[in-house]
């Protein structure tokens, strides 16, 4: 499964790219808001810092929405509520709930697709 | 600070409308004393000439009789005023009538247009029936009731001329007092606006400054805590990496409190948005939870707000939420509601809590059957029921099917 990674932060980028990647996911890494568009269309799932610059998370969102491509929005705001596709994971938090996120969106995309799709 | 803004401006008005009140209020109070008093200096010559006033007979200051020269006078030679005045004989408005022993009634003198004879005397017959012997009567006349021994005389005099500007002042003190109000309140709502813009200024920074610097640990935290991961999966676990995590694990729930800090409280301890706390303590113990394999379910009302001391009822939330953490066996449910004015937080968890036990968890260091292992001085809950009880609200336990449940009432 391809994960697009976008986040201004090139440190949680690289420390969590590493991680997903020894868990079994491709991923892809965006700087800013105009990559991560740019790259939306060959990924299966998203997972946007909510303050991504240039293009506005929720206009990101709202486009991985039109595409189907489900989305974890990497949160300042506790309590935050996840509405449809979009799963929302408040900073700090442990790397294993990242991981264990991905997966479980990853399978309920697998069982939406009929099981098509990669990772 | 807004609320502080309100609360000035509140007290400064209750301040000002006390003050107004109590200045007009004496202003009026002697005034109307004063035309009492005058009325009854003419009841008493009145009573001394035996009810009637001979307009020919000169004033005591005219025959040069005590009594005139102590009167007010207005500078520059004017005559004495009020009851002293020397048209005071000629122009008073009164009737005097007698009653016998028998009941028979005498006019001794009737100079009155506002009522008849026979009115004036079915008024001066109630009057020696009341057993009263001086005061008001029909609001504008002053009367008095006295007897030379035989007869029993009842005089009463028109006074509406020498009210009219009493009431008159009265009137201007009301709408003065309105006016002087709004004024007031216009005046301290802008003199506030100033003087407290500063201080709301540097609220709202300090709480943007801790809103940015609470934001700005949350993203270094998780970087940190990745990087410990990776470090552990390429050298392996480490004290070093367990001491990493457990300093992240302390800066977290510091970063925790800033936050509830900024949002809890509106600046001057008084509104404290329990809704924001309650989620917010049980988001900061979501792993912990994850990790005893107690499945939350919460159903918290948006919006709850009380008032209090936001450290307080932190401290409380942060109490309830740890001992359901340490003693559930089970599944744990919070619910927070707000019907009719009234808040009410209840958890619930999984026990094995004995229902004999359960009027002892208030009690300070008391462990009970449960607690053995799980850490703790019995302090928790105690806390929780005084913090509770302090701010007015009631708290109750009770263990049933195996379910604990604690119920708070604000």
């Amino acid at each position: 499964m391809k994960i697009l990674f976008a986040s201004p932060e090139r440190d949680l980028l690289a420390s969590y790219g590493r991680l997903l990647t020894e868990e079994g996911f491709d991923v892809l890494t965006a700087f800013d808001g105009t990559q991560a568009v740019e790259l939306l269309d060959s990924a299966d799932l998203l997972i946007i810092d909510e303050k991504i610059p240039r293009v506005s998370s929720e206009s990101i969102i709202k486009q991985a929405g039109e595409r189907g491509t489900p989305v974890i929005v990497l949160t300042y705001r506790a309590g935050a509520a996840d509405v449809g596709g979009v799963s929302y994971l408040p900073f700090p938090f442990a790397p294993q709930k990242l991981i264990s996120l991905c997966e479980k969106r990853g399978e309920r995309q697998k069982n939406l697709n009929g099981g098509d799709i990669n990772g | 600070m807004d609320k502080a803004r309100k609360k000035f401006l509140l007290y400064a008005m209750i301040a000002v409308f006390v003050l107004l009140t109590t200045l007009l209020a004496v202003i009026n109070i002697i005034n109307f004393t004063m035309a009492g008093e005058d009325a009854d200096k003419i009841l008493d010559m009145l009573r001394d000439d035996r009810g009637q006033f001979s307009i020919e007979q000169p004033t005591p200051e005219f025959s040069g009789e005590p009594g005139g020269s102590e009167s007010f006078r207005f500078p520059g030679g004017m005559g004495p005023m009020g009851p002293d005045s020397p048209e005071m004989r000629g122009s008073t408005m009164y009737f005097t009538f007698r009653f016998d022993k028998n009941g028979n009634v005498e006019t001794v003198a009737f100079k009155l247009s506002a009522m008849s004879e026979d009115e004036a005397k079915e008024l001066a017959k109630t009057l020696v029936d009341s057993g009263k012997t001086r005061g008001w009567v029909k609001t504008i006349y002053r009367f008095r009731v006295y007897t030379d021994g035989k007869s029993t005389y009842v005089t009463a005099i028109d006074q509406a001329r020498e009210l009219y500007p009493s009431f008159r002042i009265l009137l201007f003190s009301v709408i003065g007092e309105v006016v002087g109000l709004i004024v007031s309140f216009l005046f301290l709502y802008f003199i506030g606006k100033r003087l407290f813009s500063p201080l709301e200024e540097a609220d709202r920074k300090q709480k943007k400054f801790i809103s940015e610097a609470e934001n700005e640990f949350k993203v270094p935290l998780t970087i940190i805590e990745a990087s410990a991961e990776l470090i552990e999966k390429d050298h392996g676990p480490s004290e070093q990496t367990s001491a990493i995590r457990r300093q992240i694990k302390k800066m977290a729930e510091t970063v925790e409190k800033l936050g509830a800090l900024a949002i809890y409280s509106d600046g001057d301890g008084g509104r404290v948005d329990l809704s924001a706390m309650l989620t917010a303590a049980l988001e900061s113990k979501r792993s912990l939870f994850d990790e005893k394999n107690i499945a939350v379910t919460q159903n918290i009302d948006g919006g709850v707000v009380v008032r209090g001391d936001a450290d307080a009822f932190g401290r409380v939330i942060d109490e309830i939420v740890d001992n359901t953490l340490k003693f559930s066996e089970g599944g744990a449910d919070f619910t927070l509601k707000e019907e009719n004015g009234r808040v009410t937080l209840k958890t619930s968890n999984k026990t094995s809590l004995g229902s004999g036990s359960v009027d002892m968890v208030f009690d300070r260091f008391t462990m009970l059957e449960n607690a053995e292992g799980k850490g703790g001085h019995g302090l928790g809950l105690s806390y929780v029921k005084d913090e509770v009880r302090a701010v007015g609200g009631r708290v109750r336990a009770d263990v049933f099917g195996g379910v604990f449940m604690l119920e708070i009432t604000l």
